[in-house]
């Protein structure tokens, strides 16, 4: 019962954060909506015992992406009279709470994990499909390759 | 609702990832698969995700050197 409230919760949150995203006026706050829809996925995967995949997604794509994400959005904001510091005290509270509630509850559902083994899968993934982690691989290092130069073109155009 | 900001429009196709990563690690727990297909898949998701956010990143700081608005409805062509 605890679980099932816990879960409509997440899944509100995530709802609602995804409304957010679109309703807000100001980038900064559409990209911190993303974030909170970012760390409710996470928890979702937790509420689905994948603890691996939750973790990643937790460290990847909120702790990597939406701090660049926020980072690169409040540099700009901070020109005019956006303050971030602000939002700091929220977000420690905010995570502090959603630690609370997965800690503190048993989220975990009696299904199996992804993969059976993540040995086997991983040896399977480097054997057979190796060619789609080549291709992963590429598009990722084209990406940044493509970003440094865009990065480039704006630094000579400001100096 | 609509929204015409370019960053916000990547922002949603961000989510619609997210969405879909949900999709499919609920599916592959359904159907309890052992296999490296559904790590693989998600893998490719979230990288077409990572290279979004970092194409993304690059281009809004182009452009908002350059000074270009980024209400998409403004927008007719694509000028480097």
């Amino acid at each position: 019962m605890q679980a099932d409230i816990v879960f409509i919760a997440i899944s509100l949150l995530a709802a609602a954060s995804a409304i957010a995203l679109f309703a807000s006026r100001r980038l900064l706050h559409a990209v911190l909506a993303l974030t909170i829809a970012f760390m409710s996925s996470s928890l979702l995967f937790f509420y689905l015992g994948e603890t691996f995949i939750a973790l990643l997604q937790l460290f990847v794509f909120v702790g990597g992406l939406s701090t660049y994400l926020v980072v690169a959005v409040a540099a700009e904001a901070a020109r005019g009279k956006f303050e971030l510091y602000v939002f700091i005290p929220l977000a420690v509270l905010f995570v502090i709470g959603l630690s609370e509630i997965v800690i503190n509850s048993n989220l975990s559902l009696p299904a199996p994990a992804l993969p059976a083994s993540f040995t086997g899968a991983s040896i399977e993934a480097l054997t057979v499909y190796y060619p789609v982690l080549a291709m992963l691989l590429i598009l990722l290092f084209s990406a940044v390759i493509g970003s440094i130069l865009i990065i480039r073109k704006f630094v000579r155009l400001v100096t | 609702m609509t929204n015409r900001n370019f960053i916000v429009i990547m922002l949603g196709i961000e989510l619609i990832l997210t969405a879909s990563t949900i999709a499919l690690v609920s599916f592959f727990d359904y159907s309890q698969s052992s296999g490296a297909g559904g790590i693989i898949l998600l893998f490719s998701i979230w990288t077409v995700a990572s290279v979004e956010i970092i194409t993304l990143i690059a281009f809004y700081v182009y452009m908002k050197s350059r000074g270009f608005d980024f209400d998409v409805s403004k927008l007719s062509k694509m000028k480097w």
